[in-house]
């Protein structure tokens, strides 16, 4: 059998636009830590999305070792990432009489907080599975972004560099 | 149908075709090689830093298309079959087995001796690692003495392995750089390591992999690549003893059928593939299969067992500076006499950390933000390190690869199972053994206030071999220490398969240090013949 793409993994949506966009930068400032600080919450965010549009659903994975097993890369989680931020939108003016974008700190994490435990999301994936938007980036940054990894250790770990052997043995300098 | 004639045939397209092929080459100039690998080719050097972020990020398959669908076994240990085999993403580790691997019988009275003295073995390990290019330290041990150094100065420790020997050591236990087929200099025309710490796809081509020895090779005129094209069987003259074809088709043009002819036939397909072919290759004076009157290709399949502790300690770990690259003692490969058999070797790991960032705290109240960087730091102040020995156990006859009829390719070949079984003086052992080990990681625990957070013993055997084990019987082996098959004089086995056990460590290099011995007798027995240019097709 020759490997097949498997027909739903073909079709696929790109990431934010517009409000979407604007949206996702406010679930940053909510569920990120905002010792980050703007400029980095605003990489953080673009690494994000970054990751989403260069997603192929369907390609395929290794297979293991040790117990092997054919698999492919799951859906795209994107999906209904717009329809989740659009829904915090119409959260926040359901419960606040604003938009998502306008309430403080406090307010926009109550507003994710209830959304996610609508979403039955109980802890953070370490892959984004679509379950929720807010808990998906947030899991990115603490697995799979590299800079998210060196923020949690305070330490220029730079693991996904090609660091040459000369600073090998050297302790990873504390981030600035 | 095609015809394609050669002075060697070799079946498979891993690490010790690769070998074989390079030293034959060299030992008899002008000879004709074919190299035949079912699996696709992937010299793409260029390609390996996308394929790096791409795995990296999303898990995607490093080596993409190293896998053929339906040509599966049941209970392998990894899909890969492509030009380079396993070793395409292998970690590069290069351990000696020790000398009692190979004296089990003599000195325990356990299993089987191996059919080799320990010097002859010695002076080829020097020789796989020059070929190959390993990185490694002298062992501290008397019994490790060597005949030759490494070629290249160890790997440096990163910052979390300093922690970490410093730690072991403490315990008694004497740890050293694990020796690596990855280059610390530049050497054989592939760069420095750049530390990019995913060594399961190099994008330097620091780590060695055989795609670059086959490059070589093909551009210097000296063997003839046929890729994508299965071996399905072998067949012989009619007395029996010898063999005159290899009959295979290419995965692209399944109609049409291609026919190998050669003076000498190399089986070099692995610890699978190997058996799997000869048991493949049946005929009314062989209904068994091919050198398999002693009933023994597939049988003694063996690996070897492990152990794995996650210890948790004081030390700084910083996860992810070099994560596959460790540390090994050799203190455990050597056993008393008179104590119950226990022989592994012992490795230490940085490990990514038991505690993970999380989005509830212990009373389940969500954390955002800053708050869930600060709930790990809190979680996270100590380090933690992966720790395992892999130790020796000894199969049963019936240990096996057999022919599963329930499973096959679109050929309508029955595709191997494999299904380990120890020996009863293993079994007898495991309890004392377990007991061994576990005392071990409690010594290192109580070192520097380490704690064993978890043991998990392993559900299979890894690095596996075995299936056409050699010896000097032909009634209880399948080869001798050459790999030359018992009933056949011009078909040889090399590497995995030929292993009667596979001691306590990584046995890639011991595959290659016995090819490269093979090679020699292969070179020896060839006859002076020439043979037309490997390659041509005569229809």
């Amino acid at each position: 059998m020759p490997f097949v793409v498997p027909r739903w993994a073909r079709a696929q949506r790109g990431p934010f636009t517009g409000q979407s966009a604007q949206t996702l930068r406010d679930v940053a400032d909510a569920v990120l830590p905002e010792s980050l600080g703007a400029h980095r919450l605003d990489t953080a965010v673009e690494e994000f999305t970054q990751w989403l549009r260069s997603y192929k659903a369907g390609a395929e994975m290794s297979a293991g070792y040790g117990f092997t097993r054919i698999q492919v890369v799951p859906l795209d989680p994107s999906s209904h990432y717009v329809e989740q931020l659009e829904q915090l939108d119409k959260d926040a003016r359901g419960k606040r009489g604003v938009p998502f974008a306008k309430l403080d700190l406090a307010g926009k994490r109550e507003i994710v907080q209830a959304a996610l435990a609508s979403a039955n999301v109980d802890a953070l994936p370490r892959r984004p599975n679509g379950q929720h938007v807010a808990a998906d980036l947030l899991g990115f940054f603490c697995f799979i972004s590299s800079d998210g990894h060196d923020f949690l250790y305070n330490a220029a770990i730079k693991r996904d560099d090609c660091r040459g052997l000369a600073s090998s043995g050297q302790r990873p300098a504390p981030l600035r | 149908m095609p015809v394609y004639e050669s002075d060697v045939c070799i079946i498979g397209g891993g690490i010790t075709a690769a070998m074989l092929s390079q030293k034959l080459a060299a030992l008899r100039p002008g000879i004709s090689i074919i190299v035949v690998e079912a699996g696709r080719t992937i010299f793409d050097l260029e390609n390996r830093m996308h394929y790096r972020e791409r795995t990296a990020k999303y898990g995607e398959n490093p080596w993409p298309g190293d896998f053929i669908a339906d040509q599966s076994a049941t209970g392998i240990i990894s899909r890969t079959m492509a030009v380079g085999g396993l070793a395409l993403h292998w970690g590069g580790t290069c351990n000696r087995f020790s000398e009692e691997d190979l004296r089990l019988k003599s000195l325990y009275g356990l299993y089987s001796d191996w059919p080799l003295e320990w010097g002859e073995l010695e002076k080829y390990y020097g020789e796989a690692e020059h070929r190959i290019g390993v990185a490694g330290e002298p062992s501290p041990f008397p019994g490790d003495k060597r005949s030759k150094p490494y070629p290249m100065a160890p790997m440096p420790l990163t910052w979390n392995l300093k922690a970490l020997k410093a730690w072991g050591d403490k315990s008694g236990i004497p740890f050293q750089a694990t020796p690596q087929a990855k280059n610390t200099v530049a050497y054989d025309g592939r760069s420095q390591c750049l530390r990019c710490g995913t060594c399961d796809i190099c994008p330097t081509g620091a780590r060695y992999s055989p795609d670059f020895t086959f490059k070589a090779l093909l551009a210097a005129k000296k063997i003839v690549l046929h890729d994508q094209t299965l071996v399905r069987k072998l067949d012989h003259d009619a007395g029996g003893s010898t063999i005159v074809a290899a009959h295979a088709v290419r995965r692209d043009r399944p109609e049409e059928p291609i026919e190998y002819r050669a003076r000498t036939f190399v089986v070099a397909s692995g610890y699978t593939w190997s058996s799997h072919l000869l048991l493949l290759s049946t005929s009314s004076k062989f209904p068994n299969g091919l050198a398999n009157r002693s009933g023994l290709v597939g049988k003694y399949m063996n690996g070897h067992a492990f152990m794995t502790a996650i210890m948790e300690l004081d030390a700084k770990i910083y996860p992810g500076m070099n994560p596959d690259f460790g540390l090994i003692s050799r203190q455990f490969f050597r056993c008393a006499t008179d104590v119950p058999y226990v022989r592994h070797d012992l490795r230490i790991w940085e490990n990514p950390g038991r505690n993970s960032p999380r989005l509830k705290d212990g009373g389940g109240r969500i954390l955002f933000g800053d708050d869930v960087v600060a709930d790990f730091r809190a979680r996270a102040t100590r380090g933690t390190a992966r720790v395992r020995a892999y130790y020796d156990v000894h199969p049963s006859e019936n240990s096996e690869l057999t022919l599963d009829p329930s499973n096959k390719n679109k050929w309508g070949d029955p595709m191997p199972k494999i299904v380990h079984r120890l020996d009863a003086q293993t079994q007898a052992l495991a309890a004392s053994t377990k007991e061994h080990l576990t005392h071990v990681f409690e010594r290192m625990a109580k070192a520097d206030d380490a704690k064993v957070v978890s043991t998990t013993e392993g559900r299979y055997l890894d690095h596996p071999a075995g299936g056409c084990r050699m010896g000097t019987d032909p009634a209880t082996s399948v080869c001798d220490n050459y790999g030359q098959t018992h009933d056949h004089s011009n078909l040889f086995v090399i590497g995995a398969p030929t292993l009667p056990t596979a001691g306590c460590t990584n046995g890639t290099l011991t595959f290659v240090a016995l090819t490269l011995r093979s090679a020699e007798r292969i070179a020896q027995v060839l006859p002076q013949r020439k043979a037309s240019h490997a390659g041509e097709a005569h229809v």
